[in-house]
């Protein structure tokens, strides 16, 4: 009856059409899976934070013109579960923990350490004494004598539709302590 | 008489076209961003992104938060990188200033940015937000950039339709 | 009409007779008046203009530094979609024949197809609000080959005038 262009593009628009109903369905009903689970109830503890401060040159420690940049690390416990946010859309989700503070210029959030959970059975999140991932330094200014809130926060990656964030609930704050009184200035 | 006849035939090829221009105009105007739609060039984020996967932007937001997955362009390269924002902080111009890393590296981006820069500015550099996925659809693009033989064929293929049909 | 078509394209074979129909009502000896198909083809190039100028834009220089023609370009593109899509659909109305013959009688005429048939369905119109509707199987004008035997086209059509007059005399 038709053409090979006209069977392509009928072929075509109705793959695109159940594509795009398929993806609404799966986003749609993941998102009342979310909701039915209490993703956004889920509880953390995380506890025992001891900052530990050292001074880097190099550019990659945040350092400028070869100035020491004061580096913070830290060892924290963490414990969660965030099985309640594995939906059949679920492809990972990234769990990051973050540290808030005021500084200089108004807000500042930094992450310390962070985790790719890629399935239901690594979800149940238990750390003891764990390091931190990366070396923290403050943009204009040092990050001892600052008081950070600790939070840990969530990304789901679907398979497909939108991008979904929240945090846990818990936090807790600490105060970094300056290093030895001698190796505080400059 | 005839004139008439070819330009109402070459309306309908420029309709094609520029509708397709504008829709894409159209969506960057609305989102603010010069590309809304990009798909996945590196393997920098997996497991989260594959190459190949179709990412929608959105770059309306004033301030990008902690954990977003941001386009950005780095001044003099014009490749745009998918990597996740793990630091924000201001300047004394109270200009939001970002530290990116891919989920898959093992380092952050300091790197990448080059001119002794250690921040991404979010006005400046961020071409937009990761808002909506679709998985692999963007395949078909990197396979015809990437191929000559699939070029080919993909010419070969409109040229005959377009024979065929006689439209 | 030397070009053979698919006769099971309902396009091409739209499109094969409404070219074929100002030759026709030509040999009637109607003038065409290309009225509407000019309008249609102002707007629609207009259309086409916005389009190129916002791609060269594009082309030419960065995002941010044309951002405000763009806007104005998006905008009017749409607009002029919204009057060429009105034009076509309330002013034009599937008309896709103007013409008036030497007695100074005007004719419109209207065609499309339904829901994949092969039947050509057509309606004069003149200017006393005389409307003929009919339809003509479309392998009355077409041979096996696929060529348009304008002549049969030139018959059915003169047999339609002669109605549509018979049914003015009444």
């Amino acid at each position: 009856m038709f053409s090979l262009s006209q069977r392509f593009q009928t072929l075509g628009n109705q793959a695109i059409t159940y594509g795009l109903f398929i993806s609404v369905f799966i986003a749609i009903t993941s998102w009342f899976q979310l909701q039915s689970q209490d993703a956004d109830l889920v509880p953390s503890t995380i506890e025992s934070i001891k900052p530990s401060l050292s001074f880097r040159t190099s550019r990659y420690y945040g350092s400028v013109n070869g100035k020491p940049k004061e580096n913070a690390k830290i060892t924290f416990d963490l414990e969660t579960d965030l099985t309640p946010l594995f939906t059949w859309n679920t492809k990972q989700v990234f769990a990051y923990l973050t540290a808030e503070y005021d500084g200089k210029n108004t807000h500042n959030e930094v992450v310390f350490w962070d985790k790719i959970i890629t399935s239901k059975d690594e979800a149940h999140l238990k750390v003891n004494g764990a390091k931190s991932k990366y070396n923290i330094w403050d943009a204009q200014d040092k990050l001892s004598g600052k008081e950070l809130e600790f939070k840990l926060k969530w990304n789901i990656q679907p398979y497909v539709g939108p991008l979904i964030y929240g945090e846990t609930i818990g936090s807790k704050d600490v105060l970094v302590q300056s290093a030895a009184a001698d190796d505080d200035n400059k | 008489m005839n004139l008439r006849l070819e330009l109402t035939r070459f309306l309908k090829l420029c309709f094609v076209l520029s509708s397709a221009f504008m829709f894409w105009k159209g969506l960057s105007i609305a989102t603010n961003s010069h590309s809304p739609i990009v798909v996945v060039l590196s393997g920098s984020m997996e497991p989260a992104f594959q190459r190949g996967d179709v990412l929608f932007l959105w770059n309306r937001n004033e301030r990008s938060k902690v954990g977003d997955v941001v386009i950005y362009e780095v001044q003099d390269k014009s490749i745009p990188i998918v990597h996740r924002v793990l630091r924000e902080h201001h300047n004394d111009k109270n200009k939001q200033l970002l530290l990116t890393k891919g989920d898959n590296n093992a380092g952050d981006d300091i790197p990448l940015y080059g001119r002794k820069k250690i921040y991404l500015q979010k006005e400046r550099d961020i071409v937009g937000t990761v808002k909506g996925y679709v998985p692999q659809l963007g395949y078909v693009t990197i396979w015809i950039s990437e191929n000559k033989y699939a070029k080919l064929a993909l010419m070969g293929f409109l040229g005959i339709s377009a024979l065929l049909s006689n439209e | 009409m030397s070009k053979p078509i698919n006769i099971y394209s309902i396009p091409e074979l739209r499109q094969t007779l409404d070219e074929a129909l100002p030759g026709i009502f030509s040999r009637y000896e109607f003038n065409q008046s290309f009225r509407l198909i000019d309008s249609q083809l102002v707007i629609g190039y207009g259309i086409a203009l916005v389009a190129a100028a916002s791609f060269l834009l594009d082309k030419k220089f960065e995002f941010e530094e044309v951002l405000t023609y763009q806007k104005i370009l998006v905008g009017s593109y749409m607009v002029l979609s919204t009057v060429y899509w009105y034009f076509t659909k309330f002013v034009q109305k599937g008309i896709t024949y103007e013409g008036v013959n030497k007695k100074g009688t005007s004719i419109a005429v209207k065609t499309f197809f339904e829901n994949n048939e092969p039947l050509y369905h057509i309606t004069f119109m003149t200017q006393d609000d005389f409307d003929l509707k009919t339809a003509l199987p479309v392998n009355k004008v077409f041979n096996e080959h696929g060529y348009l035997q304008t002549d049969l086209l030139y018959q059915w059509i003169g047999q339609q005038l002669t109605i549509l007059e018979t049914k003015k005399a009444k």
